[in-house]
């Protein structure tokens, strides 16, 4: 084989104490398209960030065509490696002509902005991957799958030859990820090399040919995606036999829904949706990213309001305008980040602990919260050596324990999650769902948004699938499999 | 992951100890400096640039800022000297007209913020000019004098010969300010949302009550500045203490006050004021002119800021670590 276009050995990084890359080593030749595999918090970004010059490493050389690279994303970025992050990083406000054409700009120290120079670009990369995309729309109009289209494009007007995809088909329909793998193809006979970060099988399969597995830092396993199937590639990514068994559980007793909706809608969001949830029971909603769920979610806690429809709790129709009504009425939610939505991280455990069950006004007994922040701590086994350290301090499991205890400390009837366990090693992973499940088994009613099908699988009761802010399946979860339940997901949507 | 040590409570002791350290050259090397005299004039001093930095702190442990103190001041004690000025029967209405002012001022500025979403910098710049013009209007310029002698008599009484009334009212300000953001409800919002605003949003934080009760907190405290002003000056004057604005975040920064929000204690705020008036009345006795008294104040300011990023360590680290993650 020829030389590669790509080269890593013996990475290592450390954040502090904390070893974030050991003796890490990649190859990627021309044409070929490699999985870079691993579970949330494996090193996959950290490597990334090293590669693309964002990070300085600790130790170890990244060559491209046997050329050592320095510490400076220009310097990548002009050797011809292009990273794709998972929000594609365009400007919404510049047009697709602008955008393709931005890197290269760059790269090339262009002093002026030519508008002829970058529309023709522009067209000559997009017949290149024969896309027909208008170079003079802003991008912010533009579909999910066409920006990361365009994101592509920049890096190929930049001359790219290699290409690194974080997660490409999160939030892709089918078809879409169909028309990416024939791109993809055609490039890779030009001798474009891809590098594919991703944690989903489905997705590692349908796009791979070789695969490295990265778990705590280290390649764990490589070669060719024939030698894997799914069990191997879960099993090295986990460090242990996969889960796919449903938890067990009592039969959840038939009871009057706690919460109903109908025809809500929010217009170019979701429209047309009913749902129900009972108490004691688990209801799991999926779908892709931009499918509305999250949004839907919102507007069962009060967030975002919906434009048309009813939401009906505890059997009287309830508008919730702000999440405090929403939490008084005996809903709880847990955001989809918890960095950003979810912690205050600079503050301290017991503080993030006690803030949803403090009185509207007046003098706050202290003792009385701190105590009750021990017991929670405690109760939800969240490893720390006391309330008072920065909640900055604890690992992605034990941060989500800290904003479930927020919530239990108010004893919710409703509780909805949106993507409980992302970002959250596999262990504490198991040991949340078993936190809901105690939830359930004490009547609350749990809502669980979540991209992660087996995680529904393995959790739920019942299985609302969205596609497009439209529900269009629902399933009792011993009904369906993994494969049937991820078809369905990613199905077409029904024309509005 | 490298998670940043929070050095406040090491880092008030230090100031403590600075604080400390200056008293006690100063004792050494300036003979007059722990005369009756000169500590009540100290003492009297410093309160209404202190009472001001206190108001700004609830605004800047939100996240915000309050630049119209000092007019919210100003505006105060030309309203409370209108109505000392108008007569006996008039003259107790004086005090309650002038903490209504500061509240209104407040919550004028909480509304901007809250309803409007405008950047606190902009909103109090915007309301800062508005105050002063308004003073300027009512005054016409000239400084309004002529009170009645028993007001602003307090300004110089000190209890026992050696506690100045203004710097009583700065301690009860500081003891309610401390109470207030370390045990009220409402106090430990103003922390958590200045901390992560969206995060306070999904726990039901009501952040448009929240904003306008810390601005109106922010008014009320700098019209009692104003009331201390009035009594001191014997006078009501539209543009007084022009320098006040930027001594006071001085104060808050020295403070060990979060620019960014989330971090801030009363204890910090207290021992800053005192240690900028030591710094300054310690020039004086050591016969520095007036003129390099800036010059202190910024480079103790810098170096401070600088030595305590350096003991955080890897602070800029951690930072950018965290902003990645959330693309």
């Amino acid at each position: 084989m020829s030389d590669p276009v790509l080269q890593i050995d013996g990475i290592h990084k450390a954040y502090g104490p904390v070893r974030v890359l050991a003796d890490v080593a990649l190859t990627l030749h021309a044409g070929e398209v490699r999985c870079l595999a691993g579970e949330n918090g494996s090193g996959k970004s950290t490597l990334i960030k090293i590669m693309s010059g964002v990070v300085p490493k600790d130790a170890g050389t990244v060559r491209i065509a046997g050329q050592e690279l320095s510490n400076d994303p220009a310097a990548a970025i002009n050797a011809g490696l292009s990273v794709i992050y998972q929000d594609f990083s365009l400007f919404p406000n510049l047009t697709v002509a602008e955008n393709i054409a931005f890197l290269r700009n760059v790269a090339h120290g262009e002093r002026w902005h030519k508008r002829g120079s970058d529309r023709q670009l522009a067209l000559n990369t997009l017949k290149r991957m024969g896309v027909d995309i208008d170079p003079s729309q802003p991008v912010e109009l533009l579909p999910v799958a066409s920006k990361q289209l365009i994101a592509i494009a920049r890096a190929l007007a930049n001359d790219a030859r290699i290409i690194v995809m974080d997660e490409p088909t999160t939030a892709l329909t089918r078809s879409e990820v169909k028309r990416l793998q024939g791109i993809i193809e055609a490039l890779k006979k030009d001798g474009v090399a891809f590098l594919f970060v991703s944690h989903k099988t489905e997705e590692i399969f349908a796009f791979c040919d070789t695969i490295t597995v990265l778990r705590d830092g280290r390649v764990v396993s490589q070669g060719g995606a024939d030698e894997f199937d799914a069990d191997r590639l879960g099993r090295d990514m986990t460090g242990r036999d996969i889960e796919t068994h449903r938890l067990p559980r009592e039969l959840a007793p038939t009871a009057a829904p706690i919460m109903a909706t109908r025809g809500l809608t929010r217009h170019g969001v979701y429209s047309d949706v009913d749902l129900s949830i009972a108490p004691g029971e688990i209801v799991a909603l999926v779908g892709l990213l931009g499918s509305g769920r999250t949004e839907l979610a919102l507007s069962l806690f009060g967030q975002i309001e919906p434009d048309e429809g009813v939401i009906e709790f505890k059997g009287t129709i309830r508008r919730f305008r702000e999440p405090l009504e929403a939490m008084d009425a005996g809903i709880a939610y847990v955001p989809e980040d918890r960095l950003t939505e979810g912690l205050f991280l600079d503050q301290p455990i017991g503080d993030n602990i006690s803030v949803a069950s403090l009185k509207p006004s007046g003098i706050v007994d202290r003792s009385g919260l701190r105590e009750r922040a021990r017991e929670a701590v405690k109760r939800l086994r969240i490893k720390t050596p006391g309330i008072e350290p920065s909640v900055a301090t604890l690992s992605g499991g034990n941060q989500q324990r800290v904003v479930l205890a927020r919530w239990m400390e108010r004893n919710p009837e409703l509780m909805i999650l949106n993507g409980p366990t992302v970002g959250v090693d596999i262990g504490s992973k198991r040991e949340i769902h078993e936190i809901l499940l105690d939830l359930r088994k004490s009547g609350t009613a749990v809502l669980v948004v979540t991209d992660d099908l087996g995680e529904a699988l393995a959790l739920s009761d019942r299985i609302l699938v969205m596609v497009r802010g439209r529900i269009t399946g629902e399933f009792t979860a011993d009904e369906i499999d993994e494969e049937r339940l991820s078809l369905s997901v990613t199905e077409e949507a029904p024309a509005r | 992951m490298n998670a940043r040590r929070d050095t406040t409570t090491q880092y008030t002791i230090g100031l403590g100890v600075l604080a400390l350290a200056i008293f006690v050259t100063l004792t050494f090397y300036a003979p007059n400096f722990l005369s009756r005299a000169n500590l009540n004039s100290m003492g009297s001093q410093f309160p209404e640039f202190g009472l001001l930095a206190l108001g700004l702190l609830p605004a800047m442990i939100t996240g915000g800022i309050d630049l119209s103190v000092v007019a919210i001041a100003n505006l105060a004690s030309i309203v409370a000297a209108l109505l000392l000025r108008a007569g006996p029967e008039y003259a107790l209405l004086a005090i309650p007209a002038a903490l209504l002012t500061g509240l209104a001022c407040g919550v004028l500025n909480g509304c901007l913020i809250a309803y409007l979403r405008l950047p606190p910098i902009l909103a109090t710049l915007g309301t800062l000019q508005l105050f002063g013009g308004i003073a300027i209007v009512i005054t016409g310029g000239p400084s309004i004098t002529g009170l009645p002698a028993w007001y602003s008599a307090w300004g110089t009484w000190s209890i026992g010969g050696f506690l100045p009334v203004p710097l009583i009212v700065f301690t009860i300000v500081a003891i309610g300010m401390g109470l207030f953001l370390r045990f009220s409800a409402t106090g430990m919002r103003a922390r958590l949302y200045g901390a992560n605003p969206l995060a306070a949003r999904f726990v039901g934080i009501q952040e448009r009550k929240l904003v306008i009760k810390i601005y109106a907190t922010a008014g009320v405290i700098a019209s009692i500045a104003g009331l201390v002003i009035l009594a001191r000056a014997n006078s009501a004057t539209a543009d007084y203490g022009a320098s006040y604005l930027l001594l006071v975040i001085l104060i808050n920064i020295l403070a060990g006050v979060s620019p960014f929000g989330g971090v801030g204690s009363t204890m910090g705020v207290v021992l800053a004021v005192i240690t900028l008036q030591l710094i300054s009345s310690g020039l004086n006795f050591l016969a520095f002119t007036a003129f390099t008294r800036d010059l202190f104040f910024g480079g103790l300011l810098i170096a401070i800021m600088s030595i305590r990023v350096i003991a955080e360590g890897r602070l800029g680290d951690f930072r950018t670590l965290i902003s990645r993650r959330q693309t």
